[in-house]
């Protein structure tokens, strides 16, 4: 399958769109960090469950421990994440909601399926890109999506200007690893 | 048929002598001409009797509990539960924690794994993914009571909300760990769930079996 590439633009502001949603009786705006759950929850109306088996998700029989690290379940309105991971990994079970969030507002309607490809098992939201071959384009956008919708540009700015754009005090304000963060800035110059 | 001007007039009258609830008259129509109504009624309430707007008052007072139910009334024949119970959630401004413990309570479910049972039943509700004809009487009380609604205005949303999907839906998932592939499709056969597993207990029974408030059960 071909790599994709993405408008991130366009996918900025699904997360932008998103984000100016919610109520403020949910979030201000401006706390951090972004309370993805509590968006997910009470605004998109998605249940997360934090499951040991993901094969124990409907349809999903055939997973094998540890394949994955997320799963959408669009016709239960439910998202999945793997204990272990968000047990070990609180930044990467906040990236994975965002993923999966990303794929429920972009990418639900009219695809049968949907394609992922494997990422390796680190404490690292931006998959690697030396894979073997390139990410396709859905993949690329629920990732962007996760970004911007749990590093929110307008808050990345300000927060950069408040500590010099130093990473480490960047990626605890935003409950996200050093490297989403680190890219994340890249990204946005 | 009746015009739908004529409708608007009818309803008019009966608000002013104190009956605000449409439903009878948007019944008499369909289709457009439905649609056209419910404008001209939403148009009549905007602008009946303008008053000096005073929120504290009107939130404390029974108007404010009318203009929701006539709301209620306006919103049910099209959304179903998918649509009702998110924008009831959001008008009272409840987070979905605080809908399912209060649930949970009006129900009785005081043992956790009940009380998370509860809420799972009140997203599929939510979700549109349960039968309506299961959802028993003591349920929609308790969610009318939560929501300063009626059981009448939650069974007109539950006889529009379509049945479960019977066709598989979609899984997107985010894969991790080394695998032969470097794709993997994810495909979903959903027919046939459910999620009593074995004997279903009361908490099942409050939310799908409809013979529960059958008289002569």
């Amino acid at each position: 399958m071909e790599g994709g590439s993405i408008d991130t633009g366009w996918v900025e502001q699904q997360a932008y769109d998103l984000l100016g949603s919610v109520p403020e009786f949910i979030w201000d705006g401006e706390s951090l960090p972004v309370p993805v759950d509590e968006i997910v929850d009470n605004v998109l109306g998605l249940k997360v469950r934090i499951a040991d088996d993901m094969s124990l998700a409907p349809g999903c029989e055939d997973l094998k421990p540890g394949e994955v690290s997320g799963l959408l379940l669009t016709h239960l309105g439910e998202i999945w994440v793997d204990a272990f991971e968000a047990g070990k990994w609180d930044t990467r079970r906040r990236f994975t909601v965002g993923h999966e969030v990303g794929h429920y507002l972009i990418h639900r309607d009219g695809r049968p399926q949907i394609f992922c490809r494997k990422v390796d098992i680190v404490e690292d939201e931006e998959p690697e890109r030396t894979g073997p071959a390139p990410k396709p384009a859905p993949e690329l956008e629920a990732d962007a999506f996760a970004a911007a919708l749990l590093m929110p540009e307008h808050l990345i700015r300000e927060e950069a200007t408040k500590c010099g754009a130093n990473v480490d005090a960047m990626k605890e304000r935003f409950n996200c690893s050093h490297k989403a963060m680190k890219y994340r800035l890249h990204m946005l110059g | 048929m009746i015009p739908v001007d004529r409708l608007l007039e009818q309803y008019a009258a009966a608000f002013r002598a104190g009956d605000p609830d449409p439903w009878p008259f948007l019944e008499q129509v369909e289709g457009e001409e439905r649609d056209q109504l419910e404008q001209l009624v939403e148009l009549f309430l905007m602008n009946v009797e303008p008053r000096e707007w005073d929120p504290e008052a009107f939130a404390a007072s029974p108007d404010r509990e009318m203009a929701d139910r006539i709301a209620d009334s306006l919103i049910v024949p099209r959304g179903g539960w998918r649509e009702l119970l998110p924008s009831l959630r959001m008008r009272h401004r409840m987070k979905r924690k605080n809908v399912d413990a209060r649930l949970a309570e009006e129900l009785d479910a005081t043992d956790p794994r009940e009380a998370e049972k509860v809420a799972t039943y009140y997203h599929d509700m939510e979700q549109g993914n349960l039968d309506p004809r299961g959802v028993s009487e003591q349920v929609l009380a308790a969610l009318s009571g939560i929501y300063g609604t009626t059981v009448e205005v939650l069974r007109r949303a539950g006889a529009v909300t379509k049945p479960p999907r019977s066709e598989g839906g979609v899984v997107f998932a985010r894969l991790v760990g080394e695998t032969d592939e470097d794709f993997v499709i994810s495909s979903e056969d959903s027919r046939g769930f459910t999620r009593i597993k074995g004997e279903p207990d009361r908490i099942d029974l409050l939310f799908t079996d409809p013979d529960l408030d059958d008289p002569d059960r």
